[in-house]
């Protein structure tokens, strides 16, 4: 099944591969993310201590743009979720940042009482970002689901651009 | 190793804060004045939570982002005297991962460092593990303290502190016992052998130390056993030099008790100890008692040493015999650091050079790159043999060249890529001993958070865990360590492009008279295998001989490695690999400008009439040809190394030691150079070197000096199966069979002179049976022939004893054999 994920993402991407930042607040999912696409596992993490990279890219790309960035909210965690929104958008005002798509993550969809996509698009004060592609899509680490719709979404819009 | 010296300079802790990242709790005992961010995030580096523990290694004073400011002084009056702010301190790291359900999202990660001026930092390894224990346990400021205190009240004072030519020695033997003098409260309580000698009943302490059957003694007395006596008084643990004076009773015992065939070669006058320089009267010491032992000598045939055991003793052990330590290896300095009521064994090496970080592996270094796939553009700094350059070859002329290079170890433990850049420090300094100038710009462990900054840092050497590296283009060789990859990057002709002399023949200026040869490994194939030699200064050029010294090296080097010799040996080859790099750019830079500031000018010998011949000098070969070629296939690296802050500080190295050197005046390395390659060396000039050499080798450091040039030397020449220390003396030793009497009168005279000093008796020691007989009967004809060694007052000499061998001779005479 891995094998499979990664030949899915290889037609998804094409030839071309895209440099990604997976970005968010501790716990909101992103580790879990990582080694389901990498290994179809999910895994049980504890706090990243810096960075993990798993896919790294080099070709057609300088190093210093990112293609997209992956921005991911546990949307059961309301309390945090105007904390994570100030991050967004810190993140964002970076100059590294100026061109990349934006994807959300709503991550956790599977937890009792989740934000839905359309809430945390609103809560992230995503509708008064107009001069940026973003879009948000539900998704449920553990299990994969939306994982996948997500990634095409980019790969979809990396293409228009180039 | 001042008792003022301050151990442990800081100890700190972070921890990694679920909300706010990396974070640096305490300091102490006070700030270090330098970015608490970076420090916690090199402390916890990424991916720490993979492991649950992981030893890294960082720097600080380096350059201007890690330079600390601390607001008080370091409580080192003696550091503070000398203004050392810029003071590499060496930091050692734990961070530890602890998995607890308890916490929130189920682990805890923290890590504590010890900041030290020692580079022998792996000694701290056990207490800052306990500490860290503690700190997990109870987690308080006192747990940092108390590892501070612990740390600050270790005892280095007693440790012998050895020159460099002392510590090259140590390195190039394997005998637990090179030294030992150096240790003057710690020899005796050592078991049976030393005791044995100290002992000296004709019982079973001659099994013991009978297994050094047949030493070769000549003692040389002399008539101020009142210096001797009053030294060892006074010889109690002092730091000073002078305490070496118990000691060196002792040794010259030690020696005494090679002793079942000793042959005693008394020379009453002792004006050899009168020529001495007054510095090292010290050594001398061991003298004194011998002169009481020369009844005990006459009275009795040799085959029983042990009486002669008896009267050597008495005067020498007054003061020292007490306080005795165990010393199972001199290499180390055994102490212990008392943390919380354990005491904690701490084996300070003796041998090591502030460039020689930690406890880093060249064979593992090797072993994990020399099957490396290279990628990335031909350059001819790194390609020195072309597309066979050897990847052990490449890293290395990349490091000499002043290169960026990145040991990437994606998901590997931080404390891995630490250790590959240690030990890459290590193989292009020679181990320190060569070449300077790599410490300062390494960071073993490296990640992004100040990035910017170390890769501003010209020819970083850099240990990454983050692959993101990878694809950044400021490197110009990455080294992965999982991948068994080295990339050459695709920018290395535009950042490193090719510029100043380039060797070829042409311009080579024409020089006769200097006996050009091979000495290197892959020198002896003929010229008809470099076609196309005028044309390769250029770019990619480069001709790739499968065979070239560099392929034969690193696989003679490869196959050492599986045949289980250790990483001393290693150590040693590439010391001497690193050397013969700067004696071939010394020649490269006389063959190219004319002269050379990095090593002697090459001379040939001169015979002139009466005293006005000359003694050659400078890097030779056996050949003109293989010479030229040889410093032809280095050219470009050497102009690559020329280029560097390495080489400056070579030159000035060089400079210095012309001037401090205990032998002076004459390139020693180039004459034994001649006595152990050239094949008809003219007698005039044999004769001249031992003369020379005679005159030249009297105090201790000049014969310490010798051992080490010749140890050095002679590593080149070994096999890979035999331990470098072991061809000794040998190139002199055939001094003694030459067919001129004054050359062999001056060899057992040289040889008189190293006797006198327990290293030089170690030495001795290791010549085979043939060779020690030689100069035993030489030594006895010249004595009986009323021609001492120095005078010709001696008496007669004392017939070697029969042997007796027993097992336990075997191992040393084996070493001895080699």
């Amino acid at each position: 099944m891995g094998a499979n994920l990664s030949k899915a993402l290889g037609r998804l991407f094409g030839n071309k591969e895209m440099r990604l930042l997976m970005l968010g607040l501790d716990a909101a999912g992103k580790t879990t993310i990582l080694y389901k696409l990498k290994l179809n596992q999910s895994v049980t993490t504890i706090p990243t201590v810096g960075f993990n990279v798993e896919t790294v890219t080099y070709k057609n790309v300088k190093f210093n743009v990112w293609d997209g960035l992956v921005f991911v909210v546990d949307s059961q965690d309301r309390e945090r979720i105007d904390e994570a929104k100030q991050e967004l958008h810190r993140i964002l005002s970076d100059r590294e940042m100026k061109d990349c798509l934006l994807l959300v993550f709503a991550n956790k969809q599977d937890l009792p009482g989740a934000m839905s996509p359309a809430e945390v698009t609103e809560k992230l004060g995503l509708h008064r970002m107009r001069d940026r592609s973003w879009y948000v899509h539900p998704s449920c680490a553990t299990t994969g689901e939306g994982l996948f719709e997500g990634l095409q979404w980019l790969s979809q819009n990396v293409k228009k651009r180039t | 190793m001042g008792v003022n010296t301050q151990h442990c300079s800081f100890v700190l802790l972070a921890e990694f804060d679920i909300d706010r990242g990396a974070q640096l709790t305490y300091q102490f005992p006070q700030p270090l004045g330098t970015d608490e961010g970076l420090l916690a995030n090199l402390m916890l580096p990424d991916g720490a939570e993979k492991h649950l523990e992981d030893w890294t290694i960082f720097f600080l004073n380096q350059t201007s982002f890690n330079k600390i400011a601390p607001v008080l002084a370091l409580e080192t009056p003696e550091r503070a005297g000398k203004e050392n702010k810029s003071e590499l301190l060496y930091v050692l790291n734990l961070v530890r991962t602890k998995h607890d359900k308890t916490v929130r999202r189920g682990a805890v990660v923290k890590a504590m460092a010890i900041c030290t001026p020692h580079p022998f930092i792996q000694i701290f390894k056990p207490v800052l593990l306990l500490a860290l224990d503690d700190y997990f346990s109870s987690p308080s400021q006192d747990c940092l303290a108390r590892l501070f205190d612990a740390i600050n009240s270790m005892d280095l004072s007693a440790a012998p502190i050895l020159t460099r030519a002392e510590k090259l020695i140590m390195r190039h033997s394997e005998r637990k016992d090179v030294f030992i003098e150096k240790f003057t409260a710690k020899r005796a309580s050592e078991p049976s052998q030393h005791r044995g000698r100290v002992n000296h009943r004709p019982t079973a302490s001659v099994g013991s130390h009978s297994s050094f059957d047949e030493g070769v003694i000549i003692r040389t007395k002399d008539s101020m056993d009142g210096r001797g006596r009053a030294s060892s008084d006074t010889s109690v643990r002092t730091a000073s030099v002078s305490r070496q004076n118990g000691s060196e009773h002792s040794s010259s015992e030690t020696s005494f008790s090679l002793g079942g065939s000793a042959v005693w070669v008394g020379d009453e006058g002792g004006s050899l100890e009168h020529s001495a320089a007054p510095g090292v009267s010290s050594s001398y010491g061991s003298h004194g008692g011998s002169a009481t032992a020369r009844s005990g000598r006459k009275s009795t045939d040799a085959s029983s040493n042990s009486s002669h055991g008896q009267h050597t003793r008495p005067p020498l052990n007054t003061g020292t015999s007490e306080p005795r330590l165990v010393t199972k290896d001199t290499h180390y300095y055994h102490t212990t650091i008392n943390y919380k009521g354990h005491q904690l064994p701490i084996k300070m090496p003796l041998f090591t050079f502030p460039q020689e970080v930690g406890d880093y592996s060249l064979i593992q270094l090797i072993q994990t790159f020399s099957t490396a796939t290279i990628s990335g553009p031909l350059h001819p700094h790194l390609n020195s043999n072309g597309s066979l350059t050897h990847p052990i070859t490449l890293l290395f002329n990349a490091l000499v060249t002043g290169k960026r290079i990145i040991f990437l170890g994606h998901n590997r433990p931080a404390g891995e890529v630490s250790s590959y850049v240690l030990s890459a420090c290590a193989l292009g300094s020679g181990c320190g001993i060569i070449l300077r100038g790599f410490i300062e710009r390494a960071f073993p462990y490296a990640n992004l958070t100040n990035r910017d900054e170390w890769e501003s840092v010209p020819a970083y050497i850099a240990g990454v865990t983050n692959p993101i590296f990878e694809s950044s283009g400021s490197w110009d060789l990455l080294c992965d360590v999982g991948g068994g990859r080295m990339i050459v990057s695709r920018d290395m002709h535009s950042s490193h492009p090719l510029s100043g002399v380039q060797a070829g023949p042409p311009s080579m200026i024409t020089r006769t008279g200097t006996l050009k040869a091979e000495s290197s490994i892959g020198s002896e194939d003929d010229l008809g295998r470099t076609p196309g030699r005028e044309n390769q200064a250029q770019k990619s050029d480069i001709v790739a001989k499968a065979d070239s010294a560099d392929n034969v090296f690193i696989e003679d080097i490869i196959t050492a490695i599986n045949f289980h010799f250790g990483e001393s040996l290693v150590r040693a080859r590439f010391v001497e690999y690193v050397w013969r790099f700067v004696r071939l750019a010394s020649r490269y830079e006389e063959d190219i400008l004319g002269t050379t500031t990095i090593g002697f000018p090459g001379i040939s010998f001169n015979e002139g009439p009466g005293d006005t011949s000359q003694l050659g000098s400078g890097t030779v070969f056996l050949d003109d040809a293989a010479g030229s070629r040889e410093v032809l296939a280095n050219a470009s690296r050497i102009e690559g190394w020329r280029r560097t802050a390495m080489y400056p500080m070579f030159q000035e190295d060089f400079k210095r030691s012309l001037a401090t050197s205990a032998i002076r005046g004459f390139d020693i390395n180039h004459q034994l150079w001649r006595l152990r390659n050239v094949k008809h060396m003219p007698d005039a000039e044999v004769e001249l070197i031992m003369r020379t050499m005679v005159n030249s080798v009297q105090t201790y450091n000049q014969v310490v000096e010798v051992r080490f040039s010749i140890a050095c030397y002679l590593t080149s020449t070994l096999l890979a199966l035999t331990p470098p220390h072991n061809g000794g003396l040998l190139p002199l030793s055939f001094g003694l069979f030459h067919q001129q009497e004054v050359t062999r009168d001056l060899t057992v005279d040289l040889f008189t002179q190293l006797r006198m000093f327990p290293v030089g008796v170690q030495f001795l020691q290791a010549l085979n049976h043939f060779q020690r007989y030689a100069y035993v009967r030489q030594a006895r004809a010249r004595e009986s022939r009323g021609v001492g060694p120095r005078d010709t007052s001696g008496p007669g000499l004392l017939a070697p004893p029969t042997f007796s061998r027993t097992p336990t001779h075997r191992s040393e005479l084996n070493s001895g054999a080699g």
